[in-house]
């Protein structure tokens, strides 16, 4: 799973007596963790391989498209929009970077790790995610690093989304 | 049922008003002072909204600011013996403290992004806004 609650919701999840926490979109392997963690007394058993070591989907657009009622040409309006946002956006955190300032580049990893997760873009909201993590930790290193990683991914996706368009 | 929704991000302010279609007449705003003037407006022209999708982190005025003035625009233009609207806050945080805090100042409700419509569902049930149990 690509996203993770941040402890405060499984503090507020021991306060409703809840067993465990799902955080949304649920993943089919999420839910199996979840449920191993939450019967303790079972055997617990190692995920399979592929499901430990699989890395998160650049795009899912059939889930994109169900979560967005079926409605195609919204989603796919909603994906343009969200590649020329992210365009405008990490020339301008390659400068902050440049700048030190760490916040600028918080608030924009912040969006885009929400716009991509979604339209189920999972690899480009994790990096987004680490990146946003390492900006208000002020790790300035870990931040460079994740938002290379960041626009490698985003380049992956946008190149894997025009496949889809052209097929 | 008459729904505001406010949310800078155009893909979750869409994905709220999809979510909403089967059920409702969404308006939808991206910031914090729009969404008040539309809110008194309502209240004024006795049409108010039943149900306000209001994002926690926005640029200008944050969500924990609109929803305090909401309330205090309640107090002062809400007949009385009507119901407030159902205040559901949208958050990518959920910071326990943040979320406590907006409970206390009288939102009803909140989900986490990223949400699906299910999610959405859940909670209007929870809120009495849909029929059902919550856990359909």
């Amino acid at each position: 799973m690509s996203i993770h609650p941040p402890a405060s919701v499984h503090e507020l999840a021991d306060r409703l007596h809840a067993c465990s926490v799902l955080q949304k979109p649920i993943r089919p392997g999420l839910v199996k963790e979840v449920l191993q963690q939450s019967a303790p007394d079972s055997e617990p058993s190692a995920p399979a391989p592929s499901e430990a070591e699989a890395p998160p989907q650049l795009m899912n657009l059939a889930e994109a498209y169900e979560e967005f009622g079926n409605n195609k040409t919204i989603v796919n309006q909603l994906i343009q929009q969200f590649f020329a946002q992210v365009n405008d956006q990490l020339p301008l955190m390659r400068k902050a970077m440049t700048d030190g300032d760490l916040e600028v580049i918080r608030r924009n990893a912040h969006k885009i790790k929400g716009g991509s997760a979604n339209l189920t873009a999972m690899a480009v909201s994790r990096q987004a995610l680490a990146l946003e993590t390492a900006a208000r930790e002020k790790r300035t290193d870990d931040a460079s690093i994740a938002l290379s990683a960041l626009e490698r991914h985003f380049k992956k996706l946008t190149a894997w989304y025009k496949e889809q368009s052209v097929e | 049922m008459k729904v505001l929704i406010i949310d800078d991000d155009t893909i979750c302010r869409e994905k709220l008003r999809i979510c909403m279609e089967p059920y409702a007449t969404s308006h939808l705003t991206h910031n914090g002072f729009d969404a008040l003037v539309l809110f008194r407006q309502a209240l004024q022209a006795h049409e108010p909204f039943d149900l306000i999708f209001l994002d926690l982190c926005m640029p200008g005025m944050e969500g924990k600011q609109v929803l305090e003035q909401m309330r205090q625009i309640e107090k002062e233009l809400l007949p009385p013996r009507h119901q407030s609207a159902c205040i559901i806050m949208v958050t990518a945080t959920a910071e326990r403290a943040i979320v406590m805090e907006c409970l206390e100042r009288g939102c009803n409700d909140y989900v986490i992004k990223p949400f699906v419509p299910s999610n959405i569902q859940r909670t209007l049930k929870k809120n009495g806004l849909l029929p059902g149990p919550p856990s359909d």
